[in-house]
């Protein structure tokens, strides 16, 4: 596990344009996310993660989508992410800068005993893309997706892509886990079925 | 997506959108060296105080019940006029002299035609009293505490 002094993150006059700022108070916007993605799958995968993480999987039940960090044992955060409940695998994003990939892999990778769960490293067969702004929901519809509910659920369709919608306050609204077709760009597909989560238990 | 509306951007407009939401960032406002309640967790739903044991849960269970964090992401405005950029790798935070925290985020809000919206925004990881209202110094320049998020238009004079 690698330790790196915190530095300032910035965004650069020209970075971010207008048209942009306004997408992202009035409209929709999208944008690919470099993100790490790193699975526990198994009859003890969420046993496993609440064990782990500082929020809940287990009350919100199948389906759920929630934020939350794995800690050192003194309780400082040593990566945070967005865990999606889907059957028995717990798909945690993390972020691709700082680490985050390597810190979760080597948490899961000490934590979490094989026969309980299997950890595998999801990030080069996903690709992983966030809307935010007040129109994303409509947008996502309107663009084939079979959108989740509720805030913090998740749905999968059959060919795999996830569809979770992010818990209120967050910087984004949807993310989407699509499977990363080899040397293209992941294409939108039309709607198909996907499998509902169950109703929010919390 | 963008046939169906939406405006195709890079990561920096995600990230500027974190930064205005007051989300904590891997490498920025997070090390091993924050606790979760300093990283807004208990603001942003991060944390659950009632599930149950796991890794790192004692010290996050005793600072909600028993105690405070001593520092915590807030926010920065900077003053617009003039429209100067906070200076590059200094991210201290300075009140009435006394260091008490250090810069964690940036972001340039670009003009859209809405007044306040071309300046400087940040995040700060800074002692506890130093209250929403204060102004500071954060990285050379002069800046104004705030709550999180950030309110949009950004109106309030620094």
């Amino acid at each position: 596990m690698t330790e790196e002094l915190p530095q300032v993150a910035r965004v650069e006059p020209g970075e971010v344009t207008p048209a942009l700022v306004t997408a992202l108070y009035t409209g929709a916007l999208v944008s690919r996310v470099e993100a790490g993605v790193v699975a526990l799958t198994g009859p003890g995968a969420i046993t496993s993660f609440q064990g782990l993480l500082t929020n809940d999987v287990e009350l919100p039940g199948d389906g759920s989508f929630v934020y939350g960090a794995l800690l050192t044992p003194k309780g400082m955060i040593v990566v945070d992410g967005w865990a999606a409940r889907l059957g028995a695998t717990v798909s945690f994003t993390v972020p691709a800068s700082g680490g985050g990939r390597e810190r979760a892999l080597a948490i899961f990778t000490r934590s979490v005993p094989p026969r309980l769960a299997r950890v595998s490293d999801r990030s080069a067969e996903v690709a992983v893309y966030r809307l935010g702004g007040p129109s994303a929901l409509a947008v996502a519809v309107a663009a084939g997706l079979e959108v989740p509910p509720a805030a913090g659920r998740v749905l999968v369709g059959p060919d795999g892509t996830e569809t979770a919608r992010a818990t209120e306050g967050a910087p984004f609204v949807i993310q989407v886990t699509a499977p990363a077709a080899p040397c293209s760009p992941p294409a939108w597909r039309p709607p198909a079925p996907s499998r509902p989560a169950p109703p929010h238990s919390s | 997506m963008e046939a169906a509306g939406a405006v195709a951007a890079g990561p920096a407009a995600l990230e500027l959108s974190r930064i205005l939401a007051g989300w904590p960032r891997l490498g920025a406002e997070v090390d091993e060296r924050t606790i979760p309640q300093e990283a807004r967790f208990d603001e942003i739903g991060g944390v659950s105080y009632t599930k149950g044991c796991y890794t790192g849960q004692e010290t996050v269970a005793r600072l909600h019940f028993r105690g405070h964090v001593n520092r915590q992401v807030r926010g920065l405005l900077f003053d617009p006029e003039p429209p100067a950029a906070p200076a590059d790798g200094w991210s201290v935070v300075t009140y009435v002299d006394r260091d008490v925290g250090r810069v964690t985020s940036l972001a340039f809000v670009p003009e859209t035609g809405v007044a306040g919206a071309g300046r400087w925004i940040g995040l700060a990881l800074i002692r506890r009293e130093v209250e929403p209202g204060s102004l500071v110094r954060a990285a050379g320049r002069d800046a104004r505490v705030v709550e999180l998020p950030f309110v949009f238009p950004i109106a309030a004079p620094a």
